[in-house]
């Protein structure tokens, strides 16, 4: 219950502060800490930048109770703390997963409301708040309320992907998808740039999942090369946990800054690109392989050493095309950063929230160390994708400035009349929010 | 406890102060669990002995358990009960006395069934008094003689006893109370627990290696001891 000095940072380990933390194990501790001011709400850390941090830390990553489960319908109503591994965990086995996964199983379902994630099935099933019946919410003032889309609309879409900065996301109501197998038919198309890959992207829209890995350091008209990564759940098969939950190894050391050099990367960028010999393939593979496969090394953020990384993800509308893309991959493998791979996924139509990432157009996330040529790099990708009407995603951000948010978001002011109706100006705050010119 | 439900259909009764607490408990254990899990809540009070005889009669009133855990306590800080009468009398208490009484209570009616597995939440603090925490350990040992005898005593009856010594873990009670070092993570220690009650073990230490730990630091002479900031 006591705070403890500690030093904490997002998944990409830059920045890295010394906050407050606070596990408040009950309601009324939640509520005694929201009372004392400005407070910062943290789940499992997954988020990449400064979203989760601030000087009065509030941690709800030990919130893992779970509520009920109707084995009818599939609604599972947890505790915000629980993670999407907990819900492959007890669910799975029966039958049921959740409809909307991001790469990674460790994230909370409240973090995963709070940033409103998104899977490689967003152009079919949207994303994650889009599965969430109802939640609740705990509000600046410490009074508890009920949210869903009919009770209470405005603070619903103010919420869902609203990076915790509304109030303290307690439970959760999800509805999850009954499959009838726990492995994924994947199918693999080896793709030789950009066009190629947009092209393929577009004509298997009917796969329920997609995604592009990238090889951003390929230049010239192996610009954009990739591998198309296909999923449907499998018809048969069963549903072995052991299948979809391994315990991940991990590395017991910080590596120095430097082992992500370029020519490293660019070797090992070819040797992936290349160990597919076949245009196609296909397998049925395991639900984590599919979907998680960096979860199986349990702190692969250490990899980019002791200065961290940061990961820029951007998402540019369908109507401007592949041009954007092809411009932004240009910039990157022309940078002196050593940036491996790169995600490429078409996402379907935007929701109602006013902060929810995704819109209609294709998104590129990026990983690369937290250097000042990376952060020159960020900017130069900032203009493109302001000049063709894009926007960068808050859960990876820990760099924007407070014109490219205005302009990537244009809803923030109604965002902030929400959090003022509703008690959470001043209350719910974290670097994030503070950088970015929220109140 | 989430071990045991995910297994086979296992009806829980949970004891303790706060309803709202076991009610969550409640409905995480039967969310989690296979089909066919169920619980039912008993609150009751813990602060002297009469009290603790109607908690536990009442509890058994929820049918006789095959598996009785007895866990419950609180870590004091040495420095307050060191300086408080009165914290120092709740810390043996609660953490030693009242446990031992449930134990004893427990084993006097599963006898009669000449069935049933009676586990004891002790520590590995019990196993030596070290200046940091010897109140809680002092209890945790009272504990760990009682089991020893109580075990020695169900020779025959059909009755097991067991101790879990669990290693500093990651929970509730030792995350704020400036425990320094790692802490095991609950699943792997109730994964240890749920295997070595199963054997009927009567001394369980989770995680394992806390039984070498703890053997070295029982051995160690006085004078050396002595200079261990621990």
């Amino acid at each position: 219950m006591s705070p403890r000095s500690v030093a904490l940072s997002g998944w990409g380990r830059w920045p890295q502060v010394e906050a407050e933390l606070t596990e408040a194990t009950t309601l009324d501790g939640i509520r005694g800490l929201v009372g004392l001011g400005a407070v910062s709400v943290r789940g499992a850390g997954r988020s990449y930048g400064d979203s989760s941090l601030g000087t009065r830390v509030l941690d709800m990553a030990h919130h893992t109770r779970m509520r009920s489960f109707d084995r009818d319908s599939g609604v599972a109503v947890v505790d915000a703390g629980a993670t999407i591994e907990d819900l492959l965990r007890v669910f799975a086995p029966r039958g049921w997963l959740p409809a909307v996964t991001p790469g990674t199983r460790f994230v909370t379902v409240g973090g995963a409301l709070a940033s409103d994630v998104h899977g490689k099935n967003h152009h079919a099933a949207g994303s994650f708040s889009d599965h969430v019946l109802w939640f609740e919410l705990l509000l600046g003032d410490g009074e508890v309320v009920r949210v869903s889309r009919e009770s209470l609309p405005e603070l619903f879409h103010a919420t869902a992907g609203g990076m915790g900065l509304t109030g303290v996301i307690l439970s959760v109501a999800l509805q999850l998808i009954p499959v009838r197998s726990g492995r994924i038919l994947q199918r693999s198309l080896k793709l030789p740039g950009i066009d190629a890959t947009v092209a393929a992207i577009e004509t298997n829209a009917n796969w329920t999942y997609s995604a592009a890995w990238i090889d951003c350091q390929a230049r010239g008209r192996s610009l954009g090369r990739s591998l198309l990564l296909l999923g449907e759940h499998d018809t048969d098969g069963g549903h072995d946990p052991a299948v979809n939950v391994r315990r991940p190894v991990a590395i017991p050391f910080v590596p120095p800054s430097g082992t992500l050099a370029r020519p490293v990367v660019s070797a090992f960028n070819t040797l992936y690109h290349g160990r597919q010999r076949a245009v196609e393939r296909t397998a049925l593979v395991s639900y984590t392989s599919f979907f998680h496969p960096l979860d199986a090394i349990a702190n692969w953020n250490l990899l980019y050493g002791k200065r961290g990384f940061l990961q820029y993800q951007f998402v540019t509308p369908a109507q401007a095309g592949a041009d954007p893309l092809r411009r932004a991959l240009a910039l990157i493998s022309q940078a002196p950063v050593p940036a491996p791979l790169a995600v490429l996924k078409a996402f379907g139509e935007a929701n109602s929230n006013l902060l929810s990432f995704p819109l209609r157009g294709y998104t590129l996330a990026v990983d690369m160390p937290a250097t000042a040529a990376a952060l020159e790099l960020c900017e130069r990708l900032d203009r493109l994708v302001l000049d063709c009407g894009g926007r960068i995603y808050l859960s990876k951000d820990a760099r924007m400035s407070p014109e490219t948010f205005r302009a990537c978001y244009p809803r923030w002011q109604e965002f902030e009349e929400i959090r003022a109706r509703h008690g959470a100006t001043g209350k719910f705050s974290t670097l994030q929010s503070t950088r970015l010119g929220l109140t | 406890m989430r071990r045991w439900c995910t297994e086979e259909p296992t009806h829980f009764v949970l004891v303790g102060r706060r309803e709202d607490t076991l009610r969550a408990i409640s409905e995480d254990l039967v969310t989690r669990g296979c089909d066919g899990t169920e619980a039912s809540i008993h609150v009751g009070a813990f602060r002297d002995s009469e009290e603790v005889a109607a908690t536990v009669a009442g509890a058994l009133e929820h049918g006789r358990p095959d598996i009785a855990l007895v866990a419950f306590g609180s870590l004091p800080e040495q420095a307050v009960v060191s300086a408080t009468a009165s914290a120092l009398t709740e810390a043996l208490e609660v953490n030693g006395v009242w446990p031992a009484l449930c134990a004893q209570l427990l084993f006097n009616a599963l006898r009669e069934e000449g069935a049933g597995r009676i586990v004891l939440l002790g520590s590995v603090a019990g196993d030596r008094g070290r200046r940091s925490n010897y109140a809680y350990g002092a209890a945790k040992s009272l504990l760990a003689t009682f089991a020893a005898g109580l075990a020695h005593a169900a020779v025959g009856t059909g009755v097991s006893v067991s101790l879990v010594k669990p290693g500093p873990t990651d929970t509730p009670m030792t995350r704020g109370a400036g425990t320094r070092g790692r802490l095991a993570a609950p699943d792997d220690v109730a994964r240890t627990i749920v295997a070595g009650v199963a054997r009927k073990q009567p001394v369980i230490y989770a995680p394992p290696r806390w039984r070498v730990i703890m053997a070295i630091i029982r051995a160690l002479p006085g004078p050396l001891f002595d200079r261990l900031d621990i």
